[in-house]
């Protein structure tokens, strides 16, 4: 299978701090990788380096095999993501501002563009509340409008930084129901970092751990669940001890 | 692709509506200064160049709000176009498309360009219809460092030039801001700092008659030595400019904003966002 992220030997030094030692792994097309860690591990660092935000001190990190540092806006043009929080305009509809963010979609004339916004609005079950304002919007709805945003470019692999955060179980279930139905119907391969391992678990096919900017294990999900006995949180507690 | 940049730059500015409040303040400053040029001409003689006419209303009312209500406004769209944006994450979406970070720059600086611009064109034309409306018909009329009275083509020359300058130099002093918008990491810092840059300036502005205090106003050392502050050139230097004494204001505010729009450029493209 194509590796479609391949960090290599990165690492990243913060305020005199390593965040990131150097780490190694690789992502393949239409996985659905699990990034966790405890709080301060780097997770949110190693999004910001491979979505062009921040780079890194050493090392490489690949996207579709074009290197994000060397190459940037080749590397990032099949790339989705969502680091921290999505950020709209509040005060416009969701629509519009999907409108104004789909002109930087290049090789597409405004017409493809608008019918492009439809489609990302119908995907993630905005189209009857696209005219609504932002502000209106509840967490849920606005995480799925961040995701819709992420969706605009046609991208190979979505990147999403906590994408649970602050949901209710509602807005999670439709979360996970959208990441799965995009991954079945779009092969879209999606690298998510989250606290939430229950959430994880139902979806994810890979899981790295990290800790203080280390890797502790990479691997897919059925060799790392093969003890029944075992939930995630008891494997993450034990490879965080 | 650069152009759909540039319309996406564009749109986004006018969903601010504190953009659009800014628009609609210059006709109410607009109106203040026609209360106050009603005033005055109480007291003037119609050859005094406080008199305001309709034929000189548009460059006195600019002269009076430069410095003020449009320094206020650059400082606003500056905070809003790249400080919000650049600090608060609303870039984050741009920065993590595969566009040109240097071209999005070019982009977001035309759009402020072409918006103070705007400004000043909507400024030009509402008080040319109050002066038309609201103040005396005039045939002549007097010029800022000029002798005598001057015709309608005299007036729109030294018009035309005072405005360019006027311009130059709310360009400049945006320039400025927004390199302070991109370094400062809290709107405090921005405005602190762009209110320190103002107060530093008025005080050079205070300082230099009296290192050359054997020297007259105009004389060109310490015309000179003035050309460096954006608030002397928006406070005498644009009428200067436009009665032909110098123009050294001219060339020291595109010197000024070459040398902040290259830092600025730096700033902003800097592989560490977000860091």
């Amino acid at each position: 299978m194509k590796s479609i992220i391949e960090v290599q030997n990165v690492s990243k030094t913060l305020n005199k701090r390593k965040v990131i030692q150097n780490m190694t792994f690789n992502i393949m097309k239409g996985d659905i990788c699990g990034f966790i860690g405890p709080n301060g591990a780097g997770k949110t660092t190693l999004m910001k380096m491979a979505t062009g935000l921040i780079k890194p001190n050493d090392g490489e990190i690949l996207i579709n095999g074009i290197d994000v540092q060397k190459d940037r806006e080749k590397a990032l043009s099949g790339v989705g993501a969502i680091i921290e929080v999505p950020v709209f305009f509040e005060y416009i509809s969701g629509r519009k501002n999907l409108r104004n963010l789909a002109r930087l979609n290049s090789g597409m004339d405004r017409k493809e563009q608008l019918n492009k916004v439809e489609e990302v609005l119908e995907l993630v079950g905005l189209k009857d509340r696209g005219n609504d304002l932002v502000k209106n919007y509840s967490l849920g709805m606005k995480q799925r409008l961040g995701i819709a945003q992420s969706l605009l470019n046609n991208p190979s692999i979505v990147i999403l930084d906590e994408p649970s955060n602050g949901l209710d179980p509602v807005g999670m279930k439709d979360l996970r129901e959208l990441i799965l139905s995009l991954a079945k119907k779009f092969e879209i391969t999606f690298f998510i970092s989250s606290h939430l391992l229950d959430e994880l678990q139902k979806i994810c096919n890979k899981y790295i751990f990290i800790k203080e900017g280390c890797i502790k294990w990479v691997g897919d999900a059925d060799s790392l669940l093969m003890d029944k006995e075992k939930d995630l949180e008891e494997i993450f507690l034990d490879l965080m001890a | 692709m650069f152009k759909s940049l540039f319309i996406y730059e564009f749109e986004k500015f006018w969903f601010k509506k504190i953009n659009v409040v800014c628009f609609i303040a210059i006709l109410i400053v607009n109106f203040l200064a026609l209360k106050f040029a009603l005033q005055s001409n109480k007291t003037a003689e119609m050859t005094d160049i406080v008199f305001s006419s309709s034929l000189n209303f548009h460059i006195t009312s600019l002269q009076e709000m430069l410095i003020t209500a449009f320094n206020a406004i650059v400082i606003t769209f500056c905070i809003l176009s790249f400080h919000e944006e650049y600090r608060k994450g609303y870039l984050r979406m741009t920065f993590t498309r595969g566009i040109s970070i240097s071209k999005l720059y070019i982009a977001k600086s035309l759009v402020m360009c072409l918006n103070i611009f705007l400004i000043i064109l909507i400024h030009c034309i509402v008080s040319l219809l109050f002066a038309l409306i609201f103040l005396p018909k005039a045939n002549v009329s007097p010029l800022f460092f000029k002798e005598g009275l001057y015709s309608v083509i005299d007036v729109i020359l030294f018009s035309i030039k005072y405005y360019i300058l006027a311009y130059l130099s709310l360009l400049t002093f945006g320039s400025i801001i927004e390199f302070l918008s991109i370094k400062c990491k809290s709107i405090a810092g921005v405005l602190g700092l762009s209110l320190g840059f103002v107060f530093l300036n008025i005080v050079y502005i205070a300082y230099v008659p009296i290192v050359f205090k054997n020297y007259a106003d105009s004389d060109p050392i310490v015309l000179n030595y003035s050309s460096i502050s954006t608030m002397f050139i928006q406070a005498k230097g644009a009428a200067y400019f436009a009665a032909e004494i110098t123009d050294v204001f001219l060339y020291s505010m595109i010197i000024i904003f070459l040398i902040f729009k290259s830092l600025s450029y730096l700033a902003f493209t800097n592989k560490h966002y977000l860091e």
